[in-house]
């Protein structure tokens, strides 16, 4: 059987196993969503959101690209995030990374990869800002799972610097923006950092609303 | 202020709890010594022994422990294949060795795998058993075709009261547990001694009265009869299943209740209930275990600390002391007493709700232990309704544990839980179902055991089915648990 095929038939089996339970288990998920979470994570094949936090469907919107990026000029992020802090309205957004990240190890290494360059180069800005965070730390694993951090860290920073975001936390008190990185090694998600709504943020990036 | 008003001061919650415990204690101690076949004292005794043994020595600040009604029914029924009380109390002797022995192990966790259901059964199977033994000493039955109309009209009156005095309880809630036991004796020897001094023709026998002359005392110790072993194994299992299981149910109950929610220690409780019984059984008195009745009125009428219990200890012997005026209590009254006690143990209200939400589930291994424990004995009944949750818990490992799907000629049976050998026949008949020539991915990846017995038997099926033109193929994968799904390394 080729993967495709299963791929389809484990579709009907999942879908038997959830009705043979309760049988409006779908019906009752088509209505509408109501999640609170907004994940933003890696398409890395080895972090599926749902599973690693034992949350069920419906629970979390989720965006996930190479490396966990939120890019100011990227439309498809920007949706997202549009859609669900003022449509949905979520409480939480968590931008999740991972150690071992393949985007951050490419970021960090001179190897040209095309198209994928100028997505990559974004880490790369990280990695200059913060040089002298890697003097010390000379292990090359230590070196990528610091450049993990760091970019969780940017990344949660970029979401506050929008306006969208700052005007949602002036009109409802949310959403609480938090980073996150999943241990590979051990499946435990470690806590980096939270911006609550209102708290302070950069000058140069607090806009009039 | 002096030492004594202090002390009063303090205590003085408990010294009136443990006064109004010793009203009911005693004419139950004795109630369920008579329906034991056991000599009134014993109860007397071992409600003594209970309330300060335990009020000094146990972890528990609430809980009660004497001779329970739960226990009288089968020292009744074994005094009949065994003998007199003495050789009963060898049981219990043997009975209180193996709870000493359990306690080293957990055993009070045993509660946890007993459906709720079967111990439901298991008390309300006592309390019915209870009012049925009593019955004859409530119309003074004497031998075949002889009863008394007096020792009738003092049960109904007895009845009556304890029936009005019950409900007034309930609605009354700060009167609850007025001491009605004692009312009800007073009542009944009043009825009595009245009868005797005006019309002697109808008095009732000495039979039909509590015996409690010191004089006359036949605590006995216990002796062990050889020859009986085999009942006397049988009754001191017994007598440990019930400590056992409905002594660590109560105490559980009563420990909720607990208003300064202390902890307690299991396993010193049950080293406490064996060291106990064993004494108990040696000098001849009755078996003891947490009770659930007496320890509630204990803490409604206002205990404190374990001083009440100590307490009613006292008062107990000193009832004993002057226990020549027992002798005018007629068998009647306690009876009725003992009828209260048995209804107050099935619980009507619990049942109710189980019937009234037609859990089946709980429903069946209830009625089944019930019935079981009314025709033959309590403990064919406790491992009748064991064995039905067992199975019970068997159909619920096997709910929704596989899930067959089929597109064209591919199927794909994909296990969602552990699979082991209760599921072999729905396996078999899901793969049995599948037509001829058919290519079949069995999928056991996955967080999920599969036991090597099923194991071996797909490998079977899959030599079987390749003579069917069917192919059976094992989907593996890296994270898979069982080594028939497991890819090979490399």
């Amino acid at each position: 059987m080729d993967s495709v095929k299963k791929l389809l038939l484990g579709n009907k089996a999942w879908a038997q196993s959830k009705t043979s339970l309760n049988a409006n288990y779908f019906k009752d998920m088509a209505r509408d969503q109501k999640p609170d979470h907004l994940w933003i994570s890696c398409s890395d094949s080895r972090v599926p959101s749902n599973e690693v936090t034992s949350s069920d469907p419906g629970e979390m919107f989720v965006h996930r690209n190479i490396a966990n990026l939120v890019v100011h000029t990227d439309l498809n992020i920007l949706g997202v995030v549009q859609y669900a802090v003022e449509v949905l309205k979520v409480k939480h957004i968590i931008v999740c990374g991972h150690y071992n990240c393949g985007g951050i190890r490419a970021a960090m290494s001179p190897a040209n990869l095309g198209v994928l360059n100028a997505w990559i180069r974004n880490i790369k800005d990280t990695f200059h800002k913060n040089t002298f965070e890697f003097e010390k730390i000379t292990n090359e694993t230590d070196r990528v799972n610091k450049l993990v951090e760091l970019n969780v860290v940017q990344q949660v920073k970029n979401l506050s610097y929008m306006a969208l975001v700052q005007k949602e936390w002036k009109t409802r008190g949310a959403p609480a923006i938090h980073g996150w990185v999943y241990d590979i090694n051990t499946g435990i998600i470690k806590e980096l950092m939270t911006i609550m709504p209102n708290d302070k943020i950069d000058a140069q990036y607090k806009y009039d609303l | 202020m002096s030492t004594m008003k202090l002390f009063y001061r303090f205590y003085r919650q408990d010294l009136f709890a443990s006064l109004s415990l010793f009203l009911i204690s005693l004419p139950i101690a004795v109630g369920i010594a008579v329906a034991s076949h056991a000599p009134p004292e014993s109860g007397i005794i071992s409600a003594i022994f209970g309330a300060i043994f335990y009020g000094i020595f146990s972890t528990s600040h609430v809980t009660l422990v004497g001779p329970a009604a739960g226990l009288c029914v089968f020292l009744a029924a074994a005094a009949q294949s065994i003998g007199a009380f003495s050789n009963v109390s060898s049981a219990t002797v043997l009975a209180g060795t193996f709870l000493i022995i359990l306690s080293k192990f957990k055993s009070h966790k045993i509660i946890d795998y007993a459906p709720q259901s079967v111990m439901r059964a298991m008390v309300c199977g006592i309390g019915l058993t209870l009012i049925l033994k009593t019955v004859p000493y409530l119309i003074g039955y004497e031998t075949e075709g002889r009863f008394s109309y007096i020792a009738l009209g003092i049960s109904a009156v007895c009845l009556t009261l304890a029936w009005i005095s019950s409900t007034w309880e309930n609605e009354n809630g700060k009167h609850r547990r007025v001491p009605y036991a004692f009312l009800i004796i007073l009542l009944g020897a009043g009825i009595a001694a009245v009868v005797a001094r005006f019309f002697p023709a109808l008095a009732l026998t000495e039979s039909q009265m509590l015996h409690l002359n010191p004089a006359q005392w036949e605590l006995r110790a216990s002796e062990f009869r050889p020859d009986q072993w085999l009942p006397t194994l049988k009754l001191s299992l017994m007598i440990m299943a019930v400590i056992l299981l409905e002594g660590t149910v109560n105490r559980n109950v009563i420990q909720k209740f607990d208003p300064q929610r202390r902890p307690i220690n299991h396993q010193h409780e049950m080293l406490l209930l064996g060291i106990g019984n064993v004494f108990m059984g040696l000098i001849g008195a009755l078996p003891v275990m947490p009770i659930l009745i007496r320890s509630t009125a204990n803490l409604e009428f206002g205990s404190k600390t374990r001083l009440s219990a100590i307490l009613q200890g006292i008062w107990l012997i000193a009832a004993l002391v002057f226990s020549a005026m027992f002798q005018f209590i007629p068998m009647a009254a306690v009876a009725a007493v003992l009828v209260v006690v048995g209804f107050e143990l099935i619980k009507f209200n619990e049942i109710r709700e189980m019937f009234k939400r037609a859990k089946y589930d709980q429903i069946v291994p209830f009625a089944v232990t019930l019935v079981v424990i009314l025709s033959v004995d309590l403990l064919w009944g406790i491992l009748t309704g064991l064995a039905i949750g067992v199975f019970n818990s068997f159909k619920s490992a096997q709910h929704r544990s596989m899930v067959l799907v089929q597109d064209d000629e591919h199927y794909l049976l994909k296990f969602f839980k552990d699979v082991t050998f209760v599921h072999k026949s729905e396996l078999k008949e899901t793969l049995e179902n599948i037509p001829e020539g058919k290519k079949v991915v069995i999928d056991g990846t996955g967080n999920i055991v599969v036991d090597s017995e099923i194991e071996d038997w797909l490998l079977e099926y899959q030599e079987e089915a390749a003579v069917q033109k069917k192919t059976v193929l094992f989907r593996t994968s890296s994270l898979a648990i069982s080594k028939l799904f497991k890819v090979k390394a490399a």
